[in-house]
């Protein structure tokens, strides 16, 4: 019976320095391997004489082990068999060899030759603690996660035993490293889920990364205004796709789109924008604002704050009235059509009205655009850049994109139908959305509840393909599996995916075949909210992460519109209906876009 | 954590790539648009893709090839890149046909290749790279947020070996765009003498700069990258000198400690008076290098710029024609830039010997 199991402590000794639970410990500058352990001996205050009899291989892991074990673990809790040691290192006990070998020319000495086993390193602990459970040494090459997860689980779940010491003692000369673990089945403060991945984390020393949390969100899309009216419309399974309204384009009536309905002469009111801006800017201002109104931080003007907000071509609605005029005529053109053209530009514009000074940036990397926005916006608040950050992205209907996936032939002349085997491409659409990130500290500062924490996020290329998908969806798939590692979660802890499923063949297909990689055969509910959005460019993942997190706060699954007929390679197909009072804890969201760019980000309950 | 730049390539408007001098031979324009020198693109690409590719692809792809070529790397652990107006040749093309030909029967190439996450993309496809891959495109601070994300990689020990890089070209059309809003100066000159007369208007300018940036020590190692930063739109010249006092500050380091500042000096009256106003105080007792009047102004200019100190470090000459005055220290140790873009976004670098 497969059981819940947490790496309930940690300890890492290498490089002169001794890490608990990922934070540095104690650390001695310029010694040698003997004198290094002595001098952690002496600072950790451990009277054991024995210890002055081990060799040094015994000594580190001992050490480790006394290190892992102290404050919090009471040997009291477990029976003397419900105790194990599963350990591993490349060199077993060569170093103790060697000595032992040099030893021989003259006299060969038996207190080295005792120590000529690895295994002596498992005993010297269970001596120490009157551990009895299994125990067992094994020699790989490098440290191996994944067999340790694997076999230390399988001890767990069967109830060999009920807690377990396992990891790394490598001695060589003067290279030493050891890492280990005790892992239980019950839940402590500061415990992580036992995966391979968190093993591996601890193992490489990367000091535990502070947590970041939403704290707002807004956005506008063809569906709703706001997050109310985007919360009404999937409620009431309402898409906002129609015919073209507001583009001049000789695409109307023939090509459906996801159009947020306001004119800009409305969103020029509702914002205080200048007229002639860009309908992105307006679009991107309006939920940026709502995000940051909904966030609530006191005190902000006092933080570092910083947008980083995304889009694909800037100004180009603004760009494509110029160059009407420019191409009849190179001196003709209202040059202030022009100005904005840069993707930077919009940012720019918002982060103004914003009053956002500290730090602001641009990311473009098409389709996935601002899920990357959002996560580097979590990245500049980890490395202590920032306290807050608006991120996310916008992104209008333009001629140039509808003319541009039109010559591809991905466009559905019906609305979209994704993951459906008989879907036939995507609507275009348009708006934006944003979250608010925070640091732990602004955290604690806020009056309203957040809404959830950035727990992964991984950005992988396909390498396949300037526009198509892999077929066996290599770029998603790394995406994917990669932020689960990150956020220390397995498969199965994901309650609902916000797919990518533009609706193209191409791309369900290759998402598809990567979610089947990695969830078979337990798949979480799933759905493409893009069958009420159309598919928002740059703005996809930031509209998306926008429902993601409501996804958690409100304990819904969105349901995927107009799916009939499941994919005959896929062994599951999107939920179709609106599920309220759900239990959501995880959500995972995919955005990819051309140049192999694929992003899939992790949201989970505090 | 120390950062390292392992290696650097340039493609730009002076001969800075394959085995050439370092600008001892200073290449004169007599326009107010410098073109970038390209090189034998076979060297760097499949002949067959070559043909598909556009200037800037051509130019940012070859620019990491080679870098990664200098340093040894097959495959990078990230590929970042900064640009601000990205593949605008191919953006350019789709919404000419787009209007001349009234939306219809469209050849979709120019905008597959038009997004700005290009370069990048196929630097990755070529390199058949899985890794990380981003691309930011925030107008004159597109290669600092690129730059700000591969050294946060490395402190987050996400990846080593690291791809980072600005890309920008300068088309026909942008040229006369830009003109039209007064970028540049209303006659002909040489570039070489941008400085001597100071008047309204800059020189235009393009190329690629590649950099590899890695955690690990080698006495290969071009030079160490202590740290960027960018601030907007200071409220004058006393904020200006507080926020680059403050960035030194961060690395223990005075005004006085620095060898040579590289400034981003373009022959515009408005945007050099910034530098002059520097020049009489904060600046006025360190020796000073430009960089413009070779690369020409342009979003990521100060890729070049960076290509530059590298170099000024690991080879321990500061070539004459890059010369303000009399440089106290020829080989310097501690190099700053200082750029600024229409006085809106300010980035400080700092680079020193390792």
């Amino acid at each position: 019976m497969a059981s819940e199991k947490y790496i309930t402590s940690g300890c890492t000794i290498s490089n002169n320095t001794v890490y608990k639970n990922g934070e540095i410990i104690f650390e001695s500058r310029g010694t040698d391997v003997q004198s290094f352990l002595l001098s952690v001996y002496k600072h950790f205050e451990i009277n054991y004489s024995r210890f002055y009899k081990m060799d040094n291989l015994c000594k580190l892991g001992w050490l480790a082990s006394e290190i892992l074990l102290k404050d919090d673990f009471k040997t009291v809790n477990y029976k003397p068999e419900e105790i194990g040691l599963i350990l591993s290192n490349a060199n077993s006990s060569l170093d103790t060899d060697q000595k032992y070998l040099a030893s021989v020319r003259d006299i060969p000495s038996p207190s080295l030759f005792v120590y000529t086993l690895p295994n002596l390193v498992t005993g010297e602990i269970c001596i120490r603690n009157n551990f009895k459970g299994e125990d067992a040494f094994f020699v790989f090459e490098s440290f191996n996660a994944e067999f340790i997860e694997r076999y230390v689980s399988n001890l767990l779940d069967n109830n060999n035993l009920q807690a377990c010491i396992c990891g790394w003692v490598e001695l060589l000369e003067s290279e030493y490293k050891a890492a280990l673990f005790l892992v239980e089945k019950v839940k402590k403060e500061n415990a992580v889920t036992f995966t391979a991945a968190n093993m591996n984390n601890l193992f490489e020393d990367k000091s535990k990364s502070p947590e970041v949390y939403i704290a707002g969100v807004g956005v506008i899309t063809a569906t709703g205004n706001n997050v109310a009216e985007c919360l009404a419309s999937f409620e009431k399974e309402e898409a906002g796709i129609g015919e073209i309204t507001m583009m001049n384009t000789v695409h109307r009536n023939e090509l459906p789109v996801a159009e947020v309905k306001l004119t800009n002469k409305k969103l020029v009111e509702m914002t205080g924008l200048p007229k002639d801006i860009s309908r992105t800017t307006l679009l991107s201002l309006v939920a940026a604002r709502e995000a940051l109104d909904d966030a609530a931080i006191p005190g902000l003007s006092s933080l570092r704050t910083g947008f980083v907000s995304a889009n694909t071509v800037g100004g180009m609605d603004r760009s494509e009235a110029f160059f009407i005029d420019f191409i009849a005529d190179n001196s003709k053109g209202k040059l202030r059509n022009v100005f904005d053209h840069e993707c930077g530009s919009v940012t720019e514009a918002v982060a103004d009205q914003l009053g956002i000074t500290d730090y602001m940036t641009t990311i473009s990397t098409a389709c996935s655009s601002s899920a990357n926005a959002i996560f580097y916006g979590a990245r500049l608040i980890k490395n202590n850049v920032l306290d807050v950050v608006v991120a996310g992205g916008a992104e209008a209907l333009t001629k140039f994109t509808l003319n541009g996936f039109n010559t591809l032939m991905i466009l559905d002349k019906e609305f979209c139908k994704p993951f459906d085997e008989n879907r036939r491409g995507l609507n275009l659409g348009e708006g934006a959305g944003y979250v608010v990130l925070v640091s732990e500290k602004v955290a604690k500062t806020l009056n309203d509840p957040l809404y959830c924490k950035l727990s992964g996020y991984n950005n992988s290329n396909d390498a396949y393909h300037q526009t198509a998908s892999s077929p066996d969806g290599t770029g998603s798939y790394l995406a994917m599996t990669r932020a689960l590692e990150k956020s220390g979660l397995h498969p199965s802890d994901i309650d609902y995916i916000n797919l990518h499923g533009t609706g193209t063949p191409n791309n369900d297909s290759a998402e598809g075949t990567a979610v089947k990689r990695v969830f078979d055969p337990h798949y979480p509910p799933m759905s493409s909210t893009k069958s009420f959005t159309g598919h928002t460019l740059g703005a996809s993942g930031g509209i998306e992460a926008v429902f993601s997190v409501l996804a958690i706060r409100h304990g819904i699954v969105y349901p995927n519109l107009r799916f009939e007929t499941k994919m005959n390679e896929l062994p599951f197909a999107p939920e179709t209906r609106f599920l309220k009072d759900q239990k959501i804890k995880n959500v995972m969201s995919n955005s990819f876009g051309f140049g192999g760019n694929c992003t899939s980000l992790i949201f989970s309950e505090i | 954590m120390k950062i390292y730049i392992r290696s650097s390539a340039a493609i730009s408007p002076q001969k800075t790539i394959g085995n050439v001098s370092f600008l001892t031979e200073p290449v004169e324009y007599t326009g107010t648009r410098l073109q970038a020198i390209e090189p034998d693109y076979s060297a760097f690409i499949d002949p067959k893709l070559i043909r598909r590719m556009s200037h800037v692809i051509k130019m940012g792809v070859a620019a990491a090839k080679e870098c990664l070529n200098t340093a040894d790397i097959e495959v990078p652990g990230a590929i970042i890149t900064g640009t601000a107006l990205g593949c605008l040749e191919d953006t350019l093309t789709f919404l000419t046909r787009l209007i001349e030909l009234k939306e219809e029967l469209l050849p979709p190439t120019a905008f597959i290749q038009s997004t700005h996450n290009t370069v990048a993309a196929q630097i990755a496809l070529m390199l058949k790279c899985h890794s990380y891959n981003n691309t930011f495109v925030h107008k004159g601070i597109s290669f600092e947020s690129a730059l700000l994300d591969a050294i946060m990689l490395l402190k987050e020990k996400e990846a080593d070996n690291i791809l980072v890089g600005g890309t920008e070209e300068m088309t026909d059309t942008s040229f006369i765009v830009l003109n039209r809003l007064g970028l540049f100066k209303r006659w002909p000159l040489s570039n070489l003498s941008l400085f001597d007369t100071p008047s309204k208007g800059t020189i235009g300018g393009e190329g690629a700069a590649f950099f590899l940036l890695t955690a690990k020590p080698s006495t290969d190692n071009l030079a160490e990258l202590n740290g960027v930063q960018t601030f907007y739109k200071p409220s004058g010249i006393p904020d200006t000198e507080k926020k680059i006092n403050a960035f030194l500050a961060l690395h223990d380091l005075k005004i006085n400690d620095i060898d040579l500042v590289i400034i981003g000096k373009n022959g515009d009256l408005k945007n050099d008076e910034i530098y002059n106003q520097l020049g009489a105080t904060l600046l006025n007792e360190v020796s000073i290098a430009n960089y413009k009047h070779l690369c020409g102004e342009y979003p990521v200019s100060s890729s070049f710029a960076l290509w530059m100190a590298a170099n000024i470090i690991k080879r321990e000459e500061v070539p004459d024609v890059v010369r303000e005055m009399d440089i106290k220290n020829l080989k310097p140790r501690k190099v700053l830039i200082y750029n600024h873009y229409l006085n809106l976004y300010h980035s400080l670098m700092l680079v020193s010997a390792c």
